[in-house]
C-alpha cells in the first residue's frame, strides 16, 4: 500500500554485551522483509522499508545497526509524512531483548542495539514506548509491532523517549497491534528448521508460516500462530506463549489485502464412509451446508483436501460428529 | 436476506470465571464474567471457559427457534502459589503443612498485635536448597526484622516437593518483603499486617525460565496474599464452596480471592456485576477481598461509586477498626476523585501493595502534592517499579543521599529565602525578578544587603562565564545561570520553588535548549553529556514532544495543557513532587552543562 511503511531490525551479534550471539535473528529480518514488501503480503512498496541487520556472518569494525540508524529512519519518515498520516507502520524487531526496570516496566519490552555494552550501557529501543508513541500522536492509523526478543530483566536500561510530539485527539480511531513472541521476564528461542536446518525464532517461523498462508484478520492470525507454535514446540520442555493483542483490537486489521483467503490442508485418518461429509454454517442461516470435496482424495487410509479456516462439522455415519477448526497455516490432522 | 438469531445463556457457576462465544471465524461474539446472556446469529461456535492459566472449550452449534442454557460448574484447575484445593499446583501435604505452620506452630515473636504467615514451596519433587534463601523481612526504613532462611521450618522428606514456612507476629504496619536476586540486585513487595489479622504470602519457585543467572528464583509476581483472623490460620479445606459462590460464603472462597487477583494482574474487568454487588454487599470480612472487588468494581465501565464507596467505609471503619490501609486509603481518593470531592488524607508512609492502588495514589498527587512526600519511601520507589503483575514491586531504592548543608551564606545575587508558600509566578522588574518567591537580581543590579562572596573554589573561570552569558542572552536567563555557580545552593533553591515557577523557568530557557539539542545531534546524547536520570530525560522529552523545543513539527490538538502538572503525573507516573523534583534536576543539569558549553 502506497502509505504503508516498515522498519525491519534483526541483530545477531552483540560484541560488547557479554551475551552469546544468536543464529536467526538477522535470518529472521530478512525473511520477514521479504514478506513485507512482497505485493501479495505486506505489500508495503520498496523504498518504504527500511532493513537495519548486523553483518551476518560477524564482521570487524564498530558494531551495528546502532540507535542512530533508527532514529534516522523516523527522521527521514517524518520528513516524508509531513503533516500527513501513514496507513499502517511495521516494526519488526528481532535480538536479543530486555524488559527494562522503571515507570511502566510490565509493558516495556526494548531490542538491544548491537552496541550495548556490560554491564552498564545497555543501549536498547523501546518498540513498544516508539510503537505508541507513533499511534498516540496519529503518525500511522494502524501501528504492528512484533518483537521475537527475549523479555528478560534488566537494570540500567534507560528507556528512550520517542519523538512523535504529543498525543492528539486524532489518535482515537488509531490502533496499535502489539505482538510479543513471549511474555515479561521470559526467554524466546531459537531453532534449526528443515530443509537447511537455519536457525530462525520459531516465533518468527510461526508467523510467516501463517502470514504466507493467506488473507487473514488479526484475530484468526492470532489463534493460528499461538496454535503453530504450540505444535512447533511440543517436543520441548518449556512452552513459549506469545503475547498479542486482545481480539477486539486485532479483529479489523486485515494482513495481505491482496492475497485470496488461505486454504489449509486437512487430512482425516480412519473415517469409515465412502467419502466424508463436511458441513459449514453461514452465519444467521436456516441450516448447515455441505462443503464440496472436489479436490479431496483418498489413499486407501487417509482423507486429504483442503479448506478455508473456520468451524466445520464432520459428520459420522451413524450420527454423531467432529468439530473440526481450521486455521490458517497450520495444517489440520483429524484420527478419528 | 434476515439473519436468524437464537438465545444463548451461558452461566459457568462461579463469578470469577471468563466466559468468552468465539464464532466460526474466530471472533470472539460475547464476553463476559461468570454469566452471560447473549441473542446471536445461528451458526457453529465454541464456548470458551477461562479462569487464570486453566482454559476449557466446549462446542455448540445455535439452531434457528432452539435456545441453548449451558449452565454447568467449571472448577477449572489454574495455578496458584497457595495450595489451593481445586488448583493444578495444590499438593494436600502442602496444604496441610500450611495449614499446621499457620496455626499451630509457635510463631515467631517480632512484635504484638498482627501476624505474618510466609509459606514457599516447589511444585515438583528433586528440588534443593533452602527456598527461603534471599528472602527476608524489613521494616519501612529498612531495618532487618529477619532473614527467612534462618527461620522457617522446611520439609525433611525427599519424596515430597519442597516446602518451607513460618508464622511470625509482628506490630501492626506495613512491611517490605525483600527477595534477593543477586549480589547486587534486591526487589521488594509490600506486606500490610493489619491488627487482629494475619496477612498471608504464598510463593513459588517454579524454575523453569524464571530464573537469574541460572538459578531458579522465587515468583514475587506470582505470589498469593490472602488474610485471615489469627485463630483461623490458612484453611484450605473448609473454605472452599464448590459451585457457584453464595454471598454469605463469599469471603471465606481462597480461590475467589486468588482468581481476583489474578484477574487485576491481567487487566480483566472482574466479575459478573450481579454477583459483585452481592458479593460486596454481603457480610463479608476479608480486607482483601473487599480491596479486590473494589478494585474489580472500579475496573467496570460505570462502576457504582456509592457501592464502592460503602464498602470502603466499611473497611476503613468496621473491619480494619480504623487501621490505615494503603490500599484502602488509595481506594478512598480514587472514590473521592471520581465523585468530584476530593479527599485530602495525611500523608501517606508506606507504599501499597497492589500497582493500581499505587496508580491511584500517583494520580491523586497532582492535587495533593503531600499524599505522597518527596523523602518518604514510597516516594522513593517511584521511578523502582519492577515486574509485572497485579503487586506493586520494586527494585530496592538506593539509600536516601545525604543531603547538602543548607547554605548559610547565598550567593551574592539572591536575597531572601524561598518559603514553603512560594508564589507559583515569575515577576520581573527593570532590576530584578522573583521567581516563585525568590528573588533573583540581574545583571549589574546589586541588592542593597550586604554582600554574600562567592567561595573561589566555586567560581566559575571567567571564560566559561562570558561563553555563557553569550548563549544565555536574556537577563532572566543570565540571572539563573548565575546560580550555577554554587550547585548545591541552586539546588537547594531549585527544589523550594514550586511547580508553576520551575515550569515557566525551563520554558523560558527553551531556545537554549533546543540549541543544545542541535550541537549533541540528539537527546540521548545530550541526556548523557548532562547525565539525565530517566525521569529527567522523560521530562525533557515531553518539552520537546510538545513543540516547546524542536525537533516536534506536528501540532498538538489534544485540548489537554501537555506541561499542567496532572499531565505530567499521568505522562510519567510519578508523583507530584517526584515530578518536580525531576523538574528542578533537569533544568540545573541543563544549566550545567549550557555552562559547560
Amino acid at each position: 500500500m502506497e502509505d504503508d511503511w516498515a522498519l525491519i531490525v534483526g541483530i545477531n551479534n552483540y560484541p560488547m554485551a557479554g551475551v552469546d550471539p544468536l543464529e536467526g535473528a538477522v535470518h529472521d529480518a530478512k525473511e520477514f522483509c521479504r514478506w513485507v514488501t512482497d505485493p501479495r503480503g505486506g505489500d508495503v512498496p520498496n523504498n518504504h522499508a527500511e532493513l537495519l541487520t548486523s553483518p551476518h556472518p560477524a564482521a570487524p569494525g564498530l558494531p551495528r545497526p546502532v540507535f542512530s540508524e533508527i532514529r534516522r529512519f523516523f527522521e527521514s519518515l517524518i520528513y516524508e509524512l509531513q503533516n500527513t498520516n501513514g496507513r499502517r507502520l511495521y516494526l519488526y524487531l528481532s535480538g536479543h531483548g530486555i524488559s527494562p526496570s522503571g515507570q511502566e516496566s510490565v509493558r516495556n519490552a526494548a531490542l538491544l542495539m548491537a552496541n550495548a555494552r556490560a554491564p552498564n550501557i545497555w543501549d536498547s529501543f523501546a518498540g513498544n514506548v516508539w510503537a505508541e508513541g507513533a499511534r498516540s500522536a496519529a503518525l500511522f492509523r494502524e501501528v504492528v509491532l512484533i518483537m521475537d526478543c527475549c523479555r528478560d530483566l534488566q537494570n540500567n536500561a534507560t528507556i528512550i523517549p520517542h519523538m512523535f510530539g504529543n498525543p492528539v485527539d486524532d489518535s482515537r480511531d488509531c490502533r496499535l497491534i502489539e505482538i510479543y513472541a513471549t511474555g515479561w521476564a521470559s526467554k524466546a528461542r531459537e531453532l534449526p528448521f528443515p530443509p537447511t536446518n537455519q536457525k530462525q525464532g520459531v516465533f518468527t517461523h510461526s508467523l510467516l508460516e501463517v502470514l504466507r498462508s493467506g488473507q487473514v484478520n488479526g484475530t484468526l492470525l492470532k489463534a493460528s500462530v499461538i496454535e503453530h507454535l504450540s505444535c512447533t514446540l511440543k517436543d520441548e520442555k518449556k512452552a513459549q506463549i506469545p503475547q498479542l493483542s486482545r481480539d477486539e483490537d486485532l479483529a479489523s486489521v486485515v494482513f495481505n489485502e491482496q492475497s485470496d483467503p488461505p486454504s489449509t490442508s486437512v487430512t482425516i485418518q480412519g473415517h469409515p464412509a465412502s467419502s466424508p461429509t463436511i458441513e459449514f454454517w453461514p452465519e444467521g442461516a436456516n441450516s448447515s451446508m455441505p462443503v464440496t470435496l472436489g479436490d479431496w482424495t483418498h489413499d486407501g487410509s487417509v482423507w486429504r483436501g483442503t479448506l478455508t479456516p473456520g468451524q466445520y462439522d464432520l459428520r459420522l455415519p451413524g450420527g454423531g460428529g467432529y468439530r473440526l477448526k481450521v486455521l490458517a497455516g497450520v495444517q489440520k490432522e483429524v484420527r478419528l | 436476506m434476515t439473519q436468524l438469531t437464537t438465545e444463548l445463556i451461558v452461566d459457568a457457576g462461579h463469578p470469577a470465571v471468563l466466559i468468552e462465544v468465539v464464532d466460526a471465524g474466530f471472533q470472539v461474539r460475547a464476553r463476559g464474567y461468570g454469566r452471560i446472556e447473549k441473542s446471536l446469529p445461528t451458526g457453529l461456535y465454541t464456548v470458551r471457559y477461562a479462569a487464570a492459566d486453566a482454559v476449557e472449550e466446549r462446542d455448540i452449534t445455535l439452531r434457528p427457534g432452539d435456545p441453548i442454557t449451558l449452565q454447568e460448574t467449571r472448577e477449572l484447575q489454574f495455578a496458584s502459589a497457595a495450595p489451593i484445593p481445586l488448583t493444578r499446583t495444590s499438593h494436600e501435604y502442602q496444604q496441610a503443612h500450611a495449614q499446621r505452620l499457620s496455626r499451630h506452630a509457635p510463631p515467631l515473636e517480632r512484635g504484638h498485635g498482627a501476624e505474618l504467615f510466609v509459606f514457599i514451596r516447589d511444585l515438583d519433587v528433586g528440588g534443593s536448597g533452602n527456598l527461603a534463601q534471599g528472602l527476608s523481612l524489613h521494616r519501612l526504613d529498612g531495618e532487618t526484622l529477619l532473614r527467612l532462611d534462618e527461620v522457617v521450618e522446611t520439609s525433611t522428606r525427599q519424596d515430597e516437593a519442597l516446602w518451607a514456612g513460618r508464622n511470625v507476629v509482628l506490630d501492626p504496619g506495613t512491611y517490605r518483603l525483600r527477595l534477593r536476586l543477586d549480589l547486587d540486585e534486591a526487589v521488594e513487595m509490600a506486606i500490610v499486617a493489619c491488627p487482629d489479622w494475619q496477612s498471608q504470602v504464598f510463593l513459588v519457585r517454579p524454575g523453569g525460565s524464571y530464573e537469574v543467572a541460572g538459578q531458579p528464583i522465587l515468583d514475587l509476581p506470582g505470589a498469593t496474599q490472602l488474610m485471615a483472623r489469627p485463630s483461623q490460620g490458612f484453611e484450605p479445606s473448609r473454605r472452599v464452596q464448590r459451585g457457584r459462590v453464595q454471598a454469605q460464603w463469599a469471603s471465606e472462597d481462597l480461590r475467589l480471592a486468588e482468581l481476583a487477583r489474578q484477574a487485576l494482574a491481567h487487566g480483566w474487568r472482574g466479575v459478573y456485576s450481579e454477583d459483585l454487588r452481592t458479593l460486596l454487599d454481603s457480610k463479608w470480612e476479608d480486607p482483601l477481598l473487599g480491596i479486590f472487588g473494589v478494585h474489580l468494581l472500579l475496573m467496570r465501565p460505570e462502576p457504582d461509586l456509592s457501592l464502592a464507596d460503602r464498602v470502603v467505609r466499611r473497611l476503613r471503619h468496621t473491619i480494619l477498626q480504623g487501621f490505615r490501609h494503603p490500599d484502602v486509603e488509595a481506594l478512598s481518593v480514587e472514590i473521592a476523585r471520581r465523585l468530584g470531592e476530593p479527599l485530602q488524607i495525611p500523608p501517606l508512609e508506606a507504599p501499597p501493595i497492589l500497582r493500581r492502588s499505587w496508580h491511584m495514589l500517583v494520580r491523586a498527587t497532582a492535587d495533593q502534592h503531600a499524599l505522597i512526600a518527596l523523602e518518604s519511601f514510597t516516594a522513593r520507589i517511584a521511578d523502582q517499579l519492577w515486574g509485572a503483575g497485579a503487586w506493586l514491586i520494586w527494585e530496592v531504592p538506593p539509600e536516601v543521599r545525604a543531603q547538602p548543608p543548607a547554605g548559610d551564606r547565598l550567593p551574592r545575587s539572591i536575597a531572601g529565602t524561598p518559603g514553603v508558600e512560594a508564589q507559583p509566578r515569575i515577576e520581573e522588574f527593570s532590576d530584578r525578578v522573583i521567581i516563585g518567591g525568590v528573588t533573583l537580581f540581574k545583571g549589574d543590579a546589586e541588592p542593597e544587603e550586604e554582600e554574600v562572596p562567592v567561595p573561589e573554589e566555586h567560581r566559575m573561570p571567567a571564560s566559561e562565564r562570558s561563553a555563557l552569558e553569550d548563549i544565555l542572552n536574556t537577563e532572566l536567563k543570565s540571572t539563573i545561570a548565575r546560580l550555577v555557580e554554587q550547585p548545591d545552593v541552586a539546588r537547594e533553591l531549585l527544589a523550594s520553588l514550586d511547580f508553576s515557577a520551575l515550569r515557566a523557568a525551563i520554558v523560558s530557557l527553551s531556545p537554549e535548549i533546543a540549541r543544545l539539542l542541535e550541537r549533541h545531534n540528539n537527546m540521548e546524547s545530550l541526556a548523557r553529556a548532562a547525565e539525565l536520570d530517566e525521569a529527567e530525560l522523560a521530562l525533557l522529552a515531553l518539552l520537546v514532544q510538545n513543540g516547546r523545543l524542536p525537533p516536534s513539527r506536528r501540532e498538538s490538538t489534544t485540548s489537554r495543557d501537555p506541561l499542567e502538572l496532572a499531565t505530567l503525573v499521568e505522562q510519567l507516573a510519578l508523583p507530584a513532587d517526584r515530578v518536580q523534583s525531576a523538574m528542578a534536576g533537569l533544568l540545573l543539569k541543563l544549566l550545567t552543562v549550557l555552562a559547560r558549553n
